[in-house]
């Protein structure tokens, strides 16, 4: 039986992904002044990848084309060069006076965060439909 | 003619099917709209002839029944990382769908209170 019940677990994995970058979002907030990590340097922007992954072998057999859950393919660290600011009184700044701050525009994290907020109502929307949907259907026979 | 599984009941359940399958895919859309390259997808109705059964009339609702099929979405506008899902369309599409699923089941809904009210003799 698919139906309302699977359109909820294809929701879930859409909540999940999107909570999933929320956190990404988060860190590179909090990193955006760390100049030290644990392999060196400063910290590198994270980036988070989606891949769509078809939703059951049952649906195959039923349809050429079918409905995909979203999975987290993985995060990345950004390869782009950091930011190097003029600071000579700053603990890590290099022999002219340079600090190499991470490679993060505050401006372009809060659009992402904006952005999978609204990826993350939509998929509560599908639920709450979904949630309707199924209410009504035991109304039947009332 | 059997009580429960007249013509109109079988096309009401037929709907109420395919709009369950549509909310899955919208669904599956909205998971999918930050994924690179994405197709979006929807459902297709269509009334085809009721041929299994030996009928095949299009007079009245006895000799047909709702087909669905999964399509991808052509006439979406293609994102600049290749997707083709808009969250406007898809939310429209969801309200849409949702709200047929659910006329359905009232008109469902109504018809067995018309039977058990008929049962009942109208008490």
């Amino acid at each position: 039986m698919d139906g309302e019940l699977s359109a909820l677990d294809i929701s879930a994995s859409g909540l999940v992904a999107q909570r999933a970058r929320l956190n990404v979002v988060a860190e590179n907030l909090a990193n955006a002044e760390t100049t030290r990590t644990a392999e060196g340097g400063p910290y590198r922007r994270k980036a988070i990848l989606f891949g769509a992954e078809p939703a059951g072998a049952f649906g195959a057999a039923l349809d050429a084309v079918q409905a995909s859950t979203v999975k987290v393919l993985g995060i990345e660290e950004s390869a782009e060069a950091p930011r190097m600011i003029h600071q000579p009184t700053h603990p890590d700044a290099n022999a002219d006076g340079y600090v190499m701050l991470p490679n993060i525009n505050p401006v372009l994290e809060m659009v992402d965060l904006l952005a999978a907020t609204r990826a993350y109502e939509a998929n509560v929307t599908a639920v709450q439909a979904a949630k309707s949907m199924a209410s009504k259907a035991l109304e039947i026979g009332r | 003619m059997p009580l429960v599984f007249d013509p109109t009941s079988r096309l009401l359940s037929q709907m109420i099917e395919g709009t369950g399958l549509r909310h899955r895919i919208l669904a599956a859309n909205l998971a999918n709209a930050e994924t690179p390259g994405y197709q979006a997808q929807d459902v297709t109705f269509s009334a085809v002839l009721d041929e299994a059964n030996g009928k095949g009339s299009t007079e009245g609702a006895s000799g047909v029944q709702v087909q669905t099929a999964v399509t991808y979405d052509t006439a979406a506008p293609v994102r600049r990382d290749g997707s083709t899902v808009d969250l406007d369309r898809e939310m429209v599409k969801l309200a849409q769908n949702t709200q047929w699923h659910n006329a359905m089941l009232q008109i469902l809904a109504s018809r067995f209170a018309m039977m058990k009210s008929a049962i009942r003799d109208g008490r």
